[in-house]
């Protein structure tokens, strides 16, 4: 069987394969990282024992140990596998754009958050909507002008006028 | 057994102006969170907790509960007409529902549904009643040790049940505690994990980390896969089909009583789901196989089951996070972190303690699962105007109420920014088959999963033994065990059963 079906090899491996690899590593690593500095937490700084019983340190080691474990356990198994999964191997064209897509709105939402103290919190609701509306719902430059200019109006009008909430400002107001 | 004075009272609070309102106003939402792909019950909730904060904790916990299960009678709506289901429980309604509605059946089918929702809904509301007030009797035996077991059952079945892996499960629960366990500690304010940040003195707040894993996450998921693109294309509609005949009354009884039974058994176990439910449901009748019309290809058996199943089901994750203050899910957990935040402790007992709270909830979910079969049949044109009109702006409108949101929770700008890094990590999680309930179950277990663990040990003076002594906490470890080895003895019991034949071919 294995000589009908060959293992591709490491260079005919796709791109989106490989993306979707280094991404499974990426976050796997990422969460046992944090697993680590809650072990070394747990040990340098906090109590694991006191003479009433665990310390501050004690469900912070547990856990912190769990997820190294389980943190390089996907490590090595995604390193390990050679073949793609069914829905990796078809990933969709789209799909790809919607990677740029998310790129893109993250950027968006972070710039607005940002930029707060200058265009306020209404502001930043309105660059974000923008941004998703017309790049990401592919509207026309109207209605994604519009409909955000329509919410902030609501926000705006229910929070700083009906419940007295004061919403932060930044320079406009 | 049960308190029919409570009920009554109940009733009395429930129907007042404010209360019927804000079940109004629950049930409507829900219904129409349910029917818009790309907004579930979860992120609503989490959208909705600064504003229920506000309120009075009876009146809070009617509106959320609303939304809960008013989002598993919504859900069919899309799954019919769109073929989208908007709720994961309702992918079977739309295999059969989709198919009745492209014979000209679609009326015929909400009507089934709105009816097995609202049957299944009443027995467990009715369930709900019986099985807590009975587990009252054993609160007298549950204390930090009982209560630590349990939360270690929960989070074990919610790792073991959900997803795909195991081990991305035991990742996103072990982080979801580590996430939980930031700030200060709870016996003696130490500071611990908090990275350096002042922001983090308090802790991560689990409105931020819920709205931004659920809502955040959810826009940069649907913009990924272009999911709201577009105006949803829904199949015609005509309501003079909506009556059932006498004959379809009688196909659908069976189908909704075991629907209903099902459906509220799994819906008790932590991290089974109404998911799971409707899925169980759907395949027991598909195995009967009495349908006269095929499976997959519109037989009304196979909608009216598992819309059966979902509903009892949040019935059971309502029961148990009441009565032993264990969430089954991400939706019940932000339930039970809003009574929690509003000082009631749930548990065995809650029915004696906290009365003016349970019994008007209870008399709420009958009220509300009359007034959901009435949106849900006599509003149908509403809600499907509102999904037409509504979806392509729906991403816009959620990350709105997002940053709103979060920001109105707390009046920190920290807490927004807490909101998108939770948003990223809940879109990496989708696309890379993490659970995020476990995570969520986690976040909101661990100061008091540690206090349990914590209050044990001083009892017992350190001795772990403490957990293998007592009768209940005895219980539930031996089934804690059980669940998790299961699943592995199951596969292995499988992949065993699977390799027999071959062997015995390649022996001859």
């Amino acid at each position: 069987m294995s000589e009908l079906h060959p293992t591709p090899p490491d260079n005919d491996v796709s791109p989106s394969r490989r993306a979707q690899t280094s991404a499974e590593v990426i976050v796997a690593s990422a969460f046992a990282a944090f697993g680590g500095y809650m072990i070394v937490e747990a040990l340098t700084r906090l109590k694991l024992w006191s003479a009433s019983g665990p310390g501050s340190g004690f469900l912070p080691l547990v856990a912190g140990v769990l997820l190294v474990a389980a943190g390089l356990f996907v490590v090595a198994t995604r390193l390990r596998r050679r073949s793609p999964l069914a829905d990796e191997s078809e990933q969709e064209p789209s799909q790809k754009h919607g990677g740029r897509l998310v790129l893109v709105t993250m950027v968006a939402i972070a710039g607005a958050i940002a930029l707060v103290p200058v265009i306020g919190l209404v502001g930043a609701i309105f660059l974000a909507q923008v941004v998703i509306l017309r790049f990401g719902d592919r509207h026309r430059w109207l209605v994604a002008l519009l409909f955000p200019i329509a919410t902030c109006a609501l926000v705006f009008v229910v929070f700083e006028l009906v419940f007295l909430i004061s919403l932060p400002g930044g320079l406009i107001y | 057994m049960t308190d029919f004075q409570g009920l009554l009272d109940g009733f009395a609070t429930a129907l007042s102006v404010e209360n019927f309102g804000l079940l109004l106003l629950g049930v409507a939402i829900g219904t129409l969170v349910g029917a818009l792909p790309g907004l579930g019950p979860t992120a609503s909730i989490a959208l909705l907790l600064p504003f229920a904060m506000t309120l009075s904790p009876v009146s809070a916990l009617i509106l959320l509960g609303a939304v809960y299960y008013g989002s598993q009678y919504g859900g069919t709506l899309t799954a019919v007409l769109v073929n989208v289901p908007g709720e994961v429980s309702s992918v079977v309604t739309a295999i059969e529902g989709h198919q009745m509605a492209k014979q000209g059946r679609a009326g015929l089918a909400l009507y089934t549904a709105a009816i097995a929702s609202f049957i299944a809904g009443t027995i467990g509301v009715v369930l709900l009643m019986v099985l807590g007030v009975t587990l009252g009797a054993f609160a007298l035996f549950f204390g930090p040790p009982e209560y630590f077991a349990v939360y270690v059952l929960a989070l074990s079945l919610v790792v073991t049940l959900v997803g795909k892996s195991p081990s991305k499960g035991l990742i996103a629960a072990a982080a979801g505690i580590g996430i939980g366990l930031i700030g200060t500690d709870p016996l003696t304010s130490a500071p611990r994990l908090q990275f350096g940040i002042d922001g983090l003195f308090d802790g991560v707040g689990i409105i931020a980390a819920a709205i931004g894993l659920f809502g955040i996450g959810e826009v940069l998921d649907n913009l990924y896969t272009g999911r709201l693109s577009g105006r949803p294309a829904i199949t015609g509609l005509r309501l003079r089909e909506m009556i059932p005949t006498r004959g379809d009354l009688r196909q659908v009884a069976g189908p909704i009583g075991r629907g209903s039974i099902i459906g509220y058994v799994v819906g008790l176990l932590p991290g089974a789901g109404v998911s799971i439910a409707s899925f169980l449901a759907y395949g027991i009748e598909r195995r009967r196989g009495k349908s006269r019309v095929p499976f997959g290809k519109g037989s009304i058996e196979g909608l009216a089951a598992p819309e059966a199943a979902n509903n009892s089901a949040a019935a059971g994750a309502m029961t148990t996070m009441m009565s032993l203050g264990v969430p089954g899910s991400p939706t019940t957990a932000l339930l039970l972190f809003a009574l929690v935040t509003f000082g009631v402790q749930v548990g065995p007992g809650v029915f004696d303690t906290h009365p003016h709270i349970v019994w008007p909830f209870i008399a709420s979910m009958y009220l509300g699962n009359v007034l959901l079969v009435l949106l849900n049949t006599l509003a149908v044109p509403l809600w499907v105007s509102l999904v037409r009109v509504g979806t392509p702006y729906l991403n816009a409108i959620i990350i709105a109420l997002c940053l709103i949101g979060v920001y109105g929770s707390t009046l920190r700008m920290f807490d927004v920014w807490v909101a998108l890094v939770f948003g990223i990590l809940g879109f990496a999680m989708r696309r890379l088959d993490y659970p995020v309930a476990p995570m969520v179950l986690g976040l909101v277990l661990a100061s008091g999963a540690e206090r349990a663990l914590r209050q044990s040990l001083i009892m017992s003076g350190g001795d772990f033994a403490i957990f293998a002594t007592r009768p209940v906490s005895i219980v539930v470890a031996t089934l804690t065990v059980a669940m998790i080895v299961a699943p592995f003895a199951i596969r292995a019991f499988r992949r065993r059963r699977a390799a027999a034949p071959l062997g015995k071919g390649a022996g001859s």
